[in-house]
């Protein structure tokens, strides 16, 4: 390999790899064909002209990747992070909270799930955000389903509150409260974020097998 | 037609006209009907076939591998060859009426 083909070589790394495997061997010969005998390095002008295609076909890639990214991938993120939410901000202060809701006598019940509804939401929001950015494709995948089975379980839980509520005469339900009223959102996050993952092209492709 | 064609593009196509070319081929040959004005740069000719070919105005006509190099030949396809034909009659109808009115008002030898 002389010396010109090395550097033209280089030059062509301004391509995204995918096109130089494609192209790359034809566009080198061109440019060899090209240069005049005697040349050791790459005109300005082919280094200029080559920079500006190069460049332009990466940012049109990146393009490409992210709104791929948009339309399937981050529904199923989406859908992810809500779902873990929705696990850990429902589940989590029920088996902490009732011996906070104990200590509640009075008028007013706060049912498991309301004491320490909020913050337990942030947490678990901020758990979610971070397990899902290590979660795969197919585990991602896998979060979509459960987000819709989640959501039947809150109207479940909704209809069944008054008899998880700690004993009195309040009457409020599960869905109560600010952090459950949050949690409740999540789920409806999730169930769009399914919807956007759901709606992407070649979704069953992904969904039973993990994503180029 | 809707489609804007500008120099390059109409040069490479013309280029093509009626016979197949590789690469280095079309620069050659744009070069000679330009009068030597133009001379395409590997990165805009590899940018404009890609396009034309995404178009479906060109296609790969066959490989060859010439001094261990590889050449890739194109061709133009039937909407290519309408396109051009309809380009140049477009270019020539008014190159004909530019140098009418010109005759007209006497500014022309």
């Amino acid at each position: 390999m002389s010396g010109l083909e090395h550097r033209y070589g280089r030059l062509l790394r301004a391509y995204p790899k995918s096109y130089r495997h494609e192209r790359g061997a034809e566009i080198l010969g061109t440019l060899l064909e090209g240069s005049p005998p005697g040349r050791r390095h790459p005109g300005i002008r082919d280094v200029f002209d080559i920079g500006l295609r190069g460049g332009q076909m990466r940012m049109a890639l990146g393009a490409e990747h992210l709104v791929r990214r948009v339309r399937g991938d981050l529904g199923a993120t989406v859908a992810a992070i809500a779902s873990a939410t929705v696990v850990v901000s429902f589940f989590l202060p029920w088996y902490v909270a009732p011996f906070d809701a104990s200590g509640h006598t009075g008028a007013v019940r706060v049912s498991a799930l309301n004491a320490g509804g909020g913050r337990f939401f942030v947490l678990a929001l901020a758990a979610a955000i971070a397990v899902t950015g290590f979660l795969g494709p197919r585990v991602r995948a896998l979060a979509v389903s459960f987000a819709l089975v989640l959501l039947y379980a809150t109207w479940i839980c909704q209809a069944n509150s008054p008899a998880i509520t700690t004993a009195g005469s309040y009457d409020g339900g599960l869905i109560e409260g600010v952090g459950a009223h949050l949690g409740v959102a999540s789920a409806y996050v999730a169930l769009v974020g399914s919807a956007l993952h759901m709606a992407r092209p070649g979704v069953a492709r992904v969904t039973s097998a993990s994503e180029s | 037609m809707a489609l804007e064609i500008r120099e390059p593009t109409f040069l490479v196509l013309a280029a093509l006209a009626g016979e197949r070319r590789h690469g280095y081929g079309v620069i050659q040959e744009v070069e000679r009907l330009s009068n030597g004005e133009t001379r395409l740069r590997a990165g805009t000719l590899y940018a404009t076939l890609d396009r034309l070919g995404h178009e479906g105005l060109v296609a790969p006509a066959g490989e060859e591998v010439v001094d261990g190099r590889l050449r890739r030949y194109y061709r133009l396809t039937a909407q290519g060859s309408a396109t051009l034909g309809t380009e140049s009659r477009r270019r020539m109808a008014v190159s004909k009426e530019a140098l009418r009115r010109l005759r007209l008002a006497g500014g022309l030898a």
